[in-house]
């Protein structure tokens, strides 16, 4: 199949790592379970030609500018692995897969980008709907990976007001965290740190 | 050939295992990465080699100490997917009979296996000139406050002696028969003639120099 020769078919996953021998490991669990991977160096400078493409940001990854090109394409999904806060604003990530997690999370977050693909909407979803312009506002910032005080500076509020605007949306989305906030906020399709003064 | 896998993190343990399993023929034994649960492991399947996950590097010490303990005494090997010097040198320091990145593939990693079940150590060659060279750096250090331990007076390295015991200038004063004033000028004098600002500094020199050993036995050998 050519889903390398720069065509895209299937349910090809990328994992982008410097470690080779843990990206050999997923991938080989990965294929065993029925998906087509390749293993990407972190030095790559090929067109990615896949549906997903797992990014490994447990170390200086790959240049900014190649992942910002990547994710200039709608079609491909990007999973990030490790650390779930969002560092690198610049870069949207579908969906975030946290080390400590076992390989059927993984599985399912493959898969779940893949399905959401055609379906997710740019807007909100219902859950969105039921959180308030302001708190809509901290999810964008936290997702641009934001801190609570530069959260509050953007939005001249107290840092404290942010800390509960964070909580009570994490309530609302029945989750536990500012990770886990911002994991869900990227499924349910907030795009980082575009604030709408309009709201 | 039997290995021992200690891993904490989920999604690391269970793909590098089934690979280690289907493409290397290792009989691998997951834990979670926990001291006990690992020697638990360890004790029933007696594995030649013991892999332990890089963020484990808190407990290395322990995990080399408990292992050497063991019937099988298993040889570590320590996999840092991502590698880093600092982390090399701990777990050298530590005991590890190996070290080994992911830069390599799985390929490196079986190898690594293999060769410390044979007996040999592993440490990846371009990490090899830094690690020599930090090794040499801590033993001139180490050489340079043997040095400085030699140039105190037998009363000096007594007085230096109490102060790693944790005493102050009072206790050291009651130990040695001296006047508090005293013992806070032989203080003085021994920090200068380290090279050190603190009471904290210079316990730490004597700690950090592996010389707590041998300045015991200078005040033993001058005291009889």
């Amino acid at each position: 199949m050519g889903v390398w020769g720069g065509e895209r078919v299937g349910a090809g996953l990328a994992v982008l790592t410097a470690d080779a021998a843990t990206g050999e490991a997923i991938a080989h669990t990965c294929r065993r379970r029925g998906l087509q991977v390749r293993v990407l160096g972190s030095d790559v400078d090929k067109d990615v030609r896949a549906e997903v493409l797992l990014v490994d940001r447990r170390s200086e990854g790959p240049p900014e500018a190649d992942l910002r090109r990547w994710a200039e394409d709608p079609d491909l999904r990007i999973v990030a692995l490790g650390d779930p806060t969002p560092s690198a604003p610049t870069v949207r990530y579908d969906a975030f897969v946290r080390l400590d997690e076992g390989l059927d999370h993984l599985l399912r977050a493959i898969a779940t980008t893949e399905r959401t693909r055609r379906t997710l909407p740019t807007v909100s979803s219902a859950e969105a709907e039921e959180l308030s312009v302001r708190e809509r506002q901290v999810v964008t910032l936290l997702l641009a990976g934001l801190d609570a005080g530069s959260i509050a500076a953007q939005l001249s509020i107290t840092e404290n007001t942010v800390r509960s605007h964070l909580q009570n949306i994490a309530s609302k989305l029945g989750v536990r965290g500012r990770a886990e906030v911002a994991a869900r906020a990227l499924k349910m399709g907030f795009v980082p740190g575009e604030v709408d003064q309009g709201m | 050939m039997r290995v021992v896998y200690a891993e904490p993190q989920r999604l690391l343990r269970e793909t590098m295992c089934e690979a280690l399993r289907d493409l290397y023929n290792l009989e691998v034994t997951p834990t979670d990465g926990e001291l006990d649960t690992t020697l638990l492991q360890v004790a029933r399947v007696r594995p030649p080699v013991v892999i332990a996950s890089s963020v484990l590097h808190e407990t290395l010490l322990d995990f080399c100490d408990r292992l050497r303990e063991q019937e099988a005494s298993p040889r570590l090997l320590v996999f840092d997917g991502i590698g880093s010097d600092e982390r090399l040198l701990h777990a050298i320091e530590s005991g590890a009979a190996g070290y080994i990145t992911g830069h390599g593939g799985l390929v490196a990693v079986a190898g690594a296996v293999a060769a410390l079940a044979r007996g040999e150590s592993v440490v990846p060659p371009a990490m090899l000139g830094t690690l020599l060279r930090r090794l040499i750096e801590r033993q001139r250090e180490a050489v340079q406050a043997a040095e400085r331990l030699v140039a105190l007076t037998p009363r000096e390295r007594e007085v230096l002696a109490l102060l790693v015991d944790g005493r102050d200038s009072a206790g050291i004063a009651a130990v040695l028969y001296i006047s508090p004033e005293t013992a806070k000028t032989h203080v003085q004098r021994v920090l200068r003639k380290l090279g050190v600002h603190s009471r904290v500094e210079a316990i730490a020199l004597v700690a950090t120099t592996g010389l707590a050993d041998r300045l015991e036995r200078m005040v033993e050998r001058s005291a009889s």
